[in-house]
């Protein structure tokens, strides 16, 4: 049983070194040299690598050094007590007052500055519009109207038609 | 099937290695020519066809070529061009391509192999075409993970330290790997009516 295992096992071996052994081909060296491309630099992989690199780095300082829009600027609280007191209190004016309010720029700053009242916003409305002259429309006569040139009218001549030969076939 | 025992530092091997990473086209040639036999047997083993095999040792051979300056020990060479070789020969068996080429042509490699009964012993009178075919049959059909260090270590080119680093795998797998393989050709093979007569 031994020798019948062993040469199995030598043949097992043998068909296994066969399916790996491969034939001989003196011009494979020639043909794998032919093949090599050029060598490139110890450090020319390194090519791609810096190249992206680069890139990466020139957008990212474009990106940072490129033009904002400008925020609106933010007072401190010394520029704040600093700035031009708001008027004072206004005085109330009695109804029926004509008066015109100008545009303001601060209105809202003024408005908010004014004491909320309730009631009527009549000072806030526009004012009364004056009343119109009266308007007189006295009467006029023809003769009193501007002289016109008188309308002329030149005849129209229709000149005679031709007569032809034709006659229309009776149906 | 005994692994190939480690040699000492060769030279030349140094030598043709740094004229190699100068651009000697001809000394990368004849660094390549001391070790195509055991690179075409290792893309070999990977997928099984001559010529795939051959495309697999020439696109690694490419590789190498390019990355010689990856070399950290050129003493190394050897080791890491196999190990080249059989990635790139891994990537052509994974391919679509390759597949493709397996399932839909009839090459050679589909005969059962010619069997070289050349040892007068009795015994060798037993290894006849049709074993020889059985056992090729039992071999590809081996799942990959038996039958790659199986393969690779019927070469009798490389250390199961070397077939570990190739395969990625733990030494000790390697080894279990390999007598796991023999052991299921064995029972197949008796299956067939090629084991121990009783």
């Amino acid at each position: 049983m031994s020798t019948t295992l062993s040469s199995l096992d030598s043949a097992i071996d043998q068909v296994a070194k066969g399916m790996v052994a491969a034939p001989d081909d003196p011009e494979m060296v020639a043909r794998l040299v032919s093949a090599l491309p050029e060598r490139s630099s110890r450090l020319g992989w390194l090519i791609p690598q810096c190249a992206a690199l680069g890139a990466i780095v020139i957008t990212a300082v474009v990106w940072s050094t490129r033009e904002r829009p400008a925020s609106p600027a933010l007072l401190s609280s010394t520029q704040i007590a600093a700035a031009p007191a708001l008027p004072g209190a206004i005085t109330p004016r009695e109804p029926g007052t004509a008066f015109r309010t100008l545009p303001s720029e601060h209105s809202e700053l003024s408005e908010a500055s004014e004491p909320l009242r309730l009631g009527s916003d009549f000072e806030r409305s526009l004012p009364a519009l004056e009343i119109a002259d009266t308007l007189i429309v006295s009467d006029v006569t023809p003769s009193e109207l501007p002289a016109s040139p008188a309308l002329e009218l030149t005849p129209i001549g229709v000149p005679d038609l031709p007569l032809t030969a034709e006659s229309f076939p009776p149906r | 099937m005994a692994p190939r025992e480690e040699t000492a530092v060769d030279p030349e091997v140094l030598r043709l290695v740094a004229l190699a990473r100068t651009g000697d086209r001809t000394a990368f040639g004849r660094l390549i020519e001391r070790h195509l036999t055991a690179a075409r047997r290792v893309a070999l083993a990977a997928v099984g066809q001559p010529s795939d095999a051959d495309e697999a040792v020439q696109e690694a051979s490419v590789a190498a070529w390019r990355r010689l300056d990856a070399l950290n020990d050129p003493a190394a060479f050897r080791g890491w061009f196999l190990r080249i070789v059989w990635r790139k020969a891994i990537d052509r068996r994974r391919s679509v391509r390759s597949w493709f080429d397996r399932f839909s042509s009839t090459t050679s490699d589909d005969r059962p192999m010619e069997f070289p009964a050349a040892d007068p012993a009795p015994d060798a009178l037993l290894l006849s075409r049709e074993l020889a075919a059985a056992i090729t049959q039992v071999v590809r059909s081996l799942p990959r993970k038996l039958r790659d260090p199986f393969l690779l270590a019927a070469s009798g080119d490389h250390r199961y330290e070397d077939i570990a680093v190739m395969l990625g795998t733990p030494l000790g797998t390697v080894k279990w790997r390999i007598a796991e393989a023999r052991r299921v050709i064995r029972l197949k093979l008796d299956h067939m009516g090629y084991g121990d007569p009783r």
